[in-house]
């Protein structure tokens, strides 16, 4: 039994750092990502929008 | 009332910035690929706060504690197969390399690829009942934790949780993908904040001491050991492993996310990462609901643990952790853990919604009018069906969802749902992407054996979720091999001649 404790315990500690460890990464990374995201479904609509016009 | 005007303040405030973030969304639906998975720009970060958003909301907190406190340190097998899964392929890249390689945008789509357009079909209906039947009981659980943290009278739950999923359904409905993922990033950031945040005052507050010695005292080896705990086991932990291999690859949400992404490769480090987020997600709500039973598990035993007694009065295991929350968090705290807890239910409600009405739209609807002989549809209306499809969903969702008590442990209810299509699902997409004799007669009993065996000896024999479970998955096995060897496939085209290579060109409407 003292080994499951001593196993869990040490899996709660890893869970908890990579989660918090984790969080902090994607809060200040994840922005970036979502300004290229905008940047490139405004060029992709542009370009949509220009494609209809001359199918027209 | 143990909420205070500050506590308040504070989840208006995050409640009116979720909503004006996703109604940015809005501006960049020009197609369905945008409306569906977000013209697949999904960079790594931003795949890792959508997933993992998407598969924490407050139902899994509320399960996972609910876990904890029924079966103690033994619980976290499940946690742990979860994550540990979750890195496997993510590393490997096991089916979703091959699924992003296929640009598809719902999983039913790859069985007309490999199979027919009657596979689709029969895949998106069953996968669309047991998706819908599986979240039917997301908004009562939801509810509940609001309640009891919150202290609204449970007369107000209704029109509280209906006001929630309308708001969710208005981004949901108008940017589709795009405002589910700007929403997600803001949601997932809180969520993790109210999640350490609790975390912290749960072992400050109860003491890890405490929670060890409760867990021996009450259940003993079994409360550690997951092969000697009754209700888990060899053949539980080895269903774990299966079901969680199908969820990681075919779960249409998680899927979902993987369509989205820049690239394969992005894909495969977007489901490595949360693999980690994974074990937290588990592991961090099942010790709330240990903490939960040190605090309140005084009561007569019932299944061989306490039932949790709050101010004299009996009540579930299940509401152990948020009557645990209610007592122990302090103003100000309190209105962030529920900002974080509500932030849980849309980012997860409003991906749900999105998949299970795109499976409606896409699998269902799409593939009807075909075989109906009536001509395609252009994007905008299929973004149209697929919004009728999502209205739809939100009205079954209430009204089935604020009714219906599941029985038993909601994790193993979620699980046997998710069972009827996951078992088959997960067979014949194994079977097309790694098996060159896989045919459609194979898909087909595949799927129809693999939601049998979990429908059968779970709701009319009443055999036990690890038994079922473990019989659905072998029944699919079979049938895929039985029918493919039976019936085998004729002329057909490989898998790679779908593949788009990466420089790909962008999905016309």
């Amino acid at each position: 039994m003292n080994a499951w404790k001593t196993f869990w315990e040490a899996c709660l500690i890893v869970a908890g750092a990579t989660f918090a460890g984790i969080t902090v990464i994607v809060a200040v990374r994840g922005f970036s990502d979502l300004r290229e995201m905008f940047a490139s479904l405004a060029r992709q609509k542009n370009e949509d929008a220009v494609k209809n016009k001359s199918d027209k | 009332m143990t909420f205070t005007t500050l506590d308040w303040a504070i989840v208006a405030g995050y409640l009116a910035a979720s909503m004006a973030a996703g109604l940015i969304g809005k501006r960049y639906v020009g197609n369905l690929s945008h409306y569906l998975v977000a013209g697949r720009e999904l960079g790594t970060f931003l795949g890792i706060a959508t997933l993992a958003a998407t598969e924490i909301g407050t139902i899994t907190f509320m399960y996972n504690a609910e876990l904890g406190y029924r079966y103690g340190f033994a619980s976290f097998a499940a946690a742990l197969i979860s994550g540990v899964v979750m890195i496997i392929v993510g590393r490997t890249g096991f089916v979703i390399r091959r699924f992003r390689e296929l640009r598809l945008m719902t999983v039913p789509e790859f069985f007309e690829v490999k199979y027919s357009l009657g596979l689709r079909l029969l895949t998106g209906v069953l996968v669309a009942v047991g998706g819908i039947l599986n979240m039917g009981v997301f908004l009562k659980i939801e509810g509940q934790f609001l309640t009891i943290v919150t202290g609204i009278p449970s007369r107000y739950l209704v029109a509280a949780m209906t006001a929630i999923l309308m708001l969710e359904l208005i981004y949901t409905v108008l940017g589709g993908m795009v405002s589910v993922v700007i929403t997600d990033f803001l949601q997932y950031v809180l969520l993790s904040i109210a999640t350490i945040l609790i975390s912290i005052y749960t072992v400050y507050h109860t003491g890890w001491s405490a929670l060890v010695s409760k867990v021996t005292v009450t259940m003993g080896r079994a409360g550690f050991d997951p092969i000697a705990s009754p209700k888990f086991g060899v053949m539980f932990l080895l269903w774990q492993i299966l079901l969680w291999f199908s969820i990681h690859t075919c779960w249409q949400t998680t899927a979902m996310r993987m369509f989205s992404t820049r690239s394969p490769e992005v894909s495969k480090r977007v489901m490595t990462w949360t693999g980690f987020i994974f074990l937290g997600r588990g592991m961090l709500p099942m010790l709330w609901g240990i903490a939960a039973l040190a605090l309140f598990g005084t009561g007569a035993l019932q299944n061989g643990v306490p039932q949790p007694i709050v101010g004299g009065h009996a009540i579930a295991p299940l509401d152990a952790m948020p009557s645990m929350l209610a007592h122990i968090l302090s103003p100000g705290i309190k209105g962030i853990v529920v900002a974080g807890m509500l932030a849980a239910t849309m980012s997860v409600n409003s991906s749900y919604l999105l998949g299970w009405s795109a499976i409606i739209s896409q699998d269902v609807v799409m593939p009807m009018r075909r075989f109906m002989g009536r001509a395609p549809l252009s994007s905008r209306a299929q973004m149209f069906v697929n919004r009728i499809a999502n209205l739809f969903v939100s009205l079954f969702l209430m009204f089935w969802g604020l009714y219906y008590t599941p029985p038993g442990a909601v994790y193993l209810y979620l699980n046997i749902t998710g069972t009827i299509f996951l078992a088959g699902a997960f067979a014949a997409v194994l079977g097309g992407l790694y098996w060159k004799r896989a045919s459609t007669a194979g898909g087909y009993l595949a799927m129809l054996c693999g939601a049998a065996g979990a429908i059968i000896p779970f709701f009319f024999l009443h055999w036990s979720e690890n038994i079922t479970g473990f019989t659905a998955f072998g029944l699919a096995a079979a049938g895929m091999i039985a029918g493919s060897q039976l019936v085998p496939r004729k002329n057909a085209l490989p898998l790679q001649a779908f593949a788009v290579p990466q420089n790909e060109p962008k999905e016309s409407p």
